[in-house]
């Protein structure tokens, strides 16, 4: 009988060390405060990770976990707020700090990161990173999203839309009016509807766009040496321009063949499914362009 | 009230759409749209600035006869005119002593990197320094190009469009 309480003591001590372990010099981080329902909020986490989610509370609340050493700072009134990690105080090493905010719906939030991955439903803002992915879903009013080296990805319902990245792909999907996206040589892919207004380009990334312009919208594609496939709808309303200085056309639309450019370098391709139908311009420097039928 | 930050103020200066909420604060604010329309008018300026040379060719038989020229007419530097082909032969006789491509590949690149190493983390310098490089080899590129096609006003402006983003990418490095 000793013999199994003494077993049952050192098991729930394991049991219990086992389950602070992971507390142990960690810091949690949960603060909160009212706010105005548009409240403006910057924030500054530069590694692990930081959620956005967007609630229809008239508050700003914010939770997360990391290193003891991590110097969380906060601050604002109901129409600003500012928070987030105290890099001076953090002598140069970056702390791994996993924060979910919530914020009101119709707040706009700048969230900047070095190497954390921002992951955001619904609120509209600026979400800045080095090479952290971002990821972003949901109907907003303005999105602006950068990322050096990392991925974004973005799902979205929103009126405008500006995406930069580097080398990091970029993914867009979802119903947006006007957008404009860039890479570096990450693969850059926009599989949008409803657009009036779109321009999508890489330097040597590959472009993919399938997107349903409409009728009096313009698409505008350019790389400079990355492989632009324009993806058209069967019933396409368009007038379609392209051009490449020093690379190839390939047209899988129809029938028709491109023309040989100047002095045999480069290919040119112009056709029409509806004169008076959305301009689309198609530009390369070396870059092979496609023309192909979508589902 | 935050007013529009240089970046933004740049991007409406370029003409180019601002998100909704700036483009509000931009019709409501006098003071930026004042420094729209200082930088705009900045920009002005320095496009009535007399052309840079060209990179490519042997300059020195020009340089050499504006010498000549110069020595005949004894033309007063301390002129606007005596200034402006001061500066330029100092420009060209750089070029020509660093062969064509006027400055060596890469120096202009790390002189920004150095320059971004005082603002930025080492991590921003060198996910820049990937990007920069990309730049530089298209640049490169269409300028070797546009020597060869120099009729080609769609390569000019591929040049002057990659310029532009290419300054707008370490803009944004500076930010981050």
């Amino acid at each position: 009988m000793r013999r199994l309480t003494r077993s049952c003591i050192l098991a729930i001590t394991a049991l219990t060390a086992l389950l602070l372990a992971p507390t142990v010099g960690a810091t949690q981080i949960r603060r909160g405060m009212a706010v105005d329902s548009n409240v403006v909020v910057k924030i500054w986490n530069p590694s692990g990770s930081l959620k956005l989610v967007a609630w229809d509370r008239d508050s700003l609340h914010v939770e997360g976990t990391g290193p003891k050493w991590a110097a969380f700072f906060f601050g604002g009134g109901r129409n600003g707020a500012k928070f987030g990690i105290d890099e001076e105080k953090t002598k140069g090493e970056l702390p791994k700090v996993a924060l979910v905010v919530y914020v009101p719906r119709a707040s706009r939030v700048s969230a900047k990161t070095v190497d954390a991955t921002i992951e955001v439903e619904g609120v509209s803002g600026y979400y800045t990173t080095v090479s952290g992915d971002i990821r972003v879903t949901g109907a907003l009013r303005e999105l602006q999203v950068e990322s050096l080296r990392g991925a974004s990805e973005v799902e979205v319902r929103a009126p405008w839309v500006r995406i930069m990245g580097g080398e990091g792909d970029v993914t867009i999907r979802g119903a947006i009016e006007d957008l404009a996206a860039a890479t570096v040589a990450g693969r850059l892919t926009a599989d949008v509807t409803g657009a009036a207004r779109a321009r999508l380009e890489t330097m040597t990334g590959a472009l993919t766009s399938h997107v349903a312009v409409q009728a009096n919208g313009s698409i505008e594609l350019d790389s400079h040496a990355g492989t632009v496939e324009l993806v058209l709808d069967p019933n396409a309303r368009v007038d379609v321009d392209a051009t490449s200085v020093a690379g190839k056309i390939d047209n899988q639309f129809d029938k028709r063949r491109p023309l040989p450019g100047r002095g045999g370098k480069g290919m040119s391709f112009a056709f029409a499914t509806d004169p008076s139908g959305a301009r689309v311009v198609v530009r390369t420097y070396k870059g092979t362009i496609i023309v192909r039928r979508g589902a | 009230m935050t007013h529009l930050t240089d970046e933004l103020l740049d991007t409406a200066a370029d003409g180019d759409a601002l998100a909704p909420t700036d483009a509000e604060h931009l019709r409501a604010c006098a003071e930026c749209q004042t420094n729209v329309e200082r930088l705009r008018a900045l920009r002005g300026r320095l496009a009535a600035l007399p052309q840079a040379l060209p990179t490519d060719g042997d300059l020195w038989p020009t340089v050499h006869g504006a010498i000549r020229a110069r020595r005949r007419r004894r033309l007063v530097f301390t002129s606007s005119f005596g200034l402006a082909l001061a500066a330029a032969l100092l420009i060209a006789v750089v070029r020509i002593g660093n062969g064509p491509g006027a400055v060596p590949p890469g120096t202009e690149t790390s002189a920004e990197l150095a320059e971004l190493k005082a603002l930025a983390p080492p991590v921003v310098v060198e996910a820049m320094a990937a990007n920069l490089t990309i730049y530089d080899a298209a640049l490169r590129e269409l300028e070797a190009f546009a020597a060869s096609e120099r009729e080609n006003a769609d390569v000019q402006q591929r040049i002057e469009e990659l310029r532009r983003k290419r300054a707008a990418l370490l803009r944004l490095a500076s930010n981050s």
